[in-house]
């Protein structure tokens, strides 16, 4: 029967609960000198510092901003340049479906005019490090993600209105359910969890 | 907190000093070199006004970056402010003043000749001559510095006040003097700059020029600033204080002025240029021809792409040895820009007169000794601001 797939919950991580930031600061620490790396927190408030003691560094989506503004950069002036000006006539084996540029003599300035062609550009660089912010963001963080298995430990219900959560994966290498159990326990937590998943997480 | 004063701290004042030391010497030999033909106000007059208008744009955006701070009462501006103070003390102003008059005694025929001198047939000249004449001129030049005098001299003795005697009400005197006060310094920077470099080509005007040259002195300024107290940021009293939030803080206000900077500028020239109007194309016009178009070439890579992409990074803007480099560009190629905005008036090649560099040596070297003095007797981490009470310190990290 080995095709059948094996539903019973496994760890997802241990959970403790704390009534301050601080405490949960303090815990945040304590728990990575122990040797955890695979960290996560949940609390109703942005807690100054929790970043640097998790040590998140994770920068990708810096990059995908960039490199959307710079692409909505060169598609701007692309689109106008090639509307306005694109390849010559006689080159036709380079027109795409003979499709010719649609020149117009503003003023007789250039046909591709690079200032008054810039503001288009810029505001799709713009639109486009907007696109790549927002939909990087959703990417990265996995969403649209309707359940999580951290959404099982019961004090999560509080975690959006007065209560501090520090959770240890299960994905940690170090990952030993009883040892965390008792190290959270005596870091003045409210109450410790373990939490179990079926997610295949 | 009186343990938080450094009294004699002075390693900046001392920094200073001797920049103004070398600058004068320097400065001193290059204008030699450049009179060596003799002394003829009409070649020397741009010399002198470009390096006039480099450090009195100096001064004004110490001043314009002090009312920022007083204003905002940002965390990034304790340790930055004591350079803005001595940029923009009272006897620095003078100074500049001092260099105005010059301007107006020595050099007034090849300044302003076109509208001293005003042809009978220059319909425009002659219809701006309720403002723009001899006797108006000189009656405002010392408005606009009583006027600044006094907003800095007030400001800076409520900081010394607030530090001697810990009352934190001269905080929200500075704060409340430093709204109004910024208002009004742009407004005086519009009609000093006008006044001031604008009139020296009377039939051409620009209403933007007032918030152009206040971006842009700002850039100057920040950038001197950022460089100074970042490259001595392991050192007493920075050390602790100067962390790697606050420098990206710098760096994000040295972005942010690149971004207005180029912002503006364009806008001008963008409007200029869609409007094709013979009376305001010749300005850019003598700017893209006889070597200048290099110059504004030059301008548009370092002074914004350059700049701008490079302080995108996180990175750079937590590290010391990049961002020390990156403000000094900046604050070089402010230079380049000053020589673009002056010489086209009076060269209609580009041209390099030692002179050019001698007087902006000279007059640079004594507005840092001027600094310098301003520096002295002054903790350079200033103790007045509500982040370093402890119990509004988290209050004001993202102000």
């Amino acid at each position: 029967m080995s095709h059948v797939r094996d539903t019973s919950p496994k760890p997802y991580g241990v959970v403790a609960e704390f009534d301050n930031s601080d405490a949960l600061l303090e815990a945040a620490e304590k728990v990575k000198a122990a040797g955890y790396r695979d960290l996560d927190a949940y609390t109703p408030i942005p807690v100054h510092g929790l970043t640097d003691v998790l040590e998140w560094k994770d920068d990708k989506l810096g990059w995908v901003v960039f490199f959307h503004g710079i692409a909505g950069f060169a598609a701007g002036y692309f689109l106008q340049w090639w509307t306005s000006q694109g390849l010559p006539v006689s080159n036709t084996a380079l027109q795409v479906n003979g499709l010719l540029p649609y020149p117009m003599n503003v003023g007789g300035k250039p046909e591709f005019s690079i200032p008054a062609f810039f503001p288009p550009a810029y505001e799709l660089t713009i639109l486009l490090a907007a696109f790549g912010a927002v939909f990087g963001m959703i990417a990265f963080n996995g969403l649209p993600k309707p359940h999580h298995p951290v959404f099982n430990a019961a004090c999560m219900n509080r975690a959006s209105s007065d209560r501090y959560v520090l959770c240890v994966e299960a994905t940690d290498p170090r990952y030993d359910e009883d040892e965390i159990v008792e190290l959270m326990n005596g870091l003045g937590s409210l109450s410790v969890e373990r939490v179990k998943t079926s997610e295949g997480y | 907190m009186s343990e938080m004063i450094d009294a004699k701290p002075n390693k900046i004042g001392a920094q200073y000093g001797m920049v103004g030391g070398a600058l004068l010497i320097g400065g001193g030999a290059l204008t030699a070199m450049g009179l060596s033909g003799g002394f003829d106000v009409n070649t020397f007059a741009p010399s002198f006004m470009l390096g006039a208008m480099f450090w009195i744009m100096m001064s004004m955006g110490c001043m314009g970056l002090m009312l920022l701070f007083h204003v905002t009462r940002g965390r990034w501006g304790t340790p930055l402010l004591r350079v803005f103070e001595s940029g923009a003390s009272p006897i620095n102003l003078t100074f500049c003043f001092a260099l105005v008059m010059v301007a107006w005694f020595v050099f007034k025929i090849p300044l302003y000749g076109m509208w001293i001198n005003v042809e009978p047939t220059d319909m425009i000249i002659l219809n701006k001559q309720a403002y723009l004449n001899e006797t108006a001129w000189v009656i405002r030049q010392p408005i606009y510095f009583a006027i600044l005098i006094a907003l800095s001299w007030r400001l800076m003795s409520w900081t010394r006040l607030e530090e001697k005697t810990g009352d934190k009400k001269y905080n929200d005197y500075r704060n409340n003097l430093a709204a109004p006060g910024i208002l009004i310094f742009i407004l005086v920077m519009t009609f000093f700059i006008t006044d001031f470099l604008m009139s020296i080509d009377a039939h051409w005007f620009s209403t933007v020029w007032g918030f152009l040259f206040t971006v842009g002195s700002a850039l100057s300024a920040m950038s001197l600033a950022v460089a100074v107290v970042v490259a001595n940021k392991d050192k007493a009293p920075f050390a602790g204080k100067v962390d790697n939030l606050m420098t990206k803080d710098f760096g994000n206000l040295l972005l942010m002025l690149t971004m207005l900077w180029a912002y503006l500028s364009f806008s001008q020239m963008l409007i200029i240029w869609s409007g094709n109007l013979k009376e305001f194309i010749p300005y850019y016009l003598k700017r893209i021809v006889g070597g200048y178009s290099t110059l504004g070439t030059v301008l548009v890579i370092m002074q914004f792409f350059g700049p701008f992409l490079l302080l995108l990074s996180p990175k750079l803007k937590r590290t010391s040895w990049l961002l020390v480099p990156t403000a000094l560009l900046i604050f070089g190629v402010r230079f380049v820009e000053m020589f673009w905005l002056v010489m086209p008036y009076f060269r209609k090649t580009m041209t390099v007169n030692p002179a050019d560099f001698g007087m902006l040596c000279l007059i640079g070297g004594i507005w840092f000794l001027i600094s310098s003095f301003g520096m002295r007797g002054a903790a350079l981490v200033v103790d007045a601001h509500p982040y370093q009470h402890a119990e509004l310190k988290e209050a004001s990290a993202h102000v």
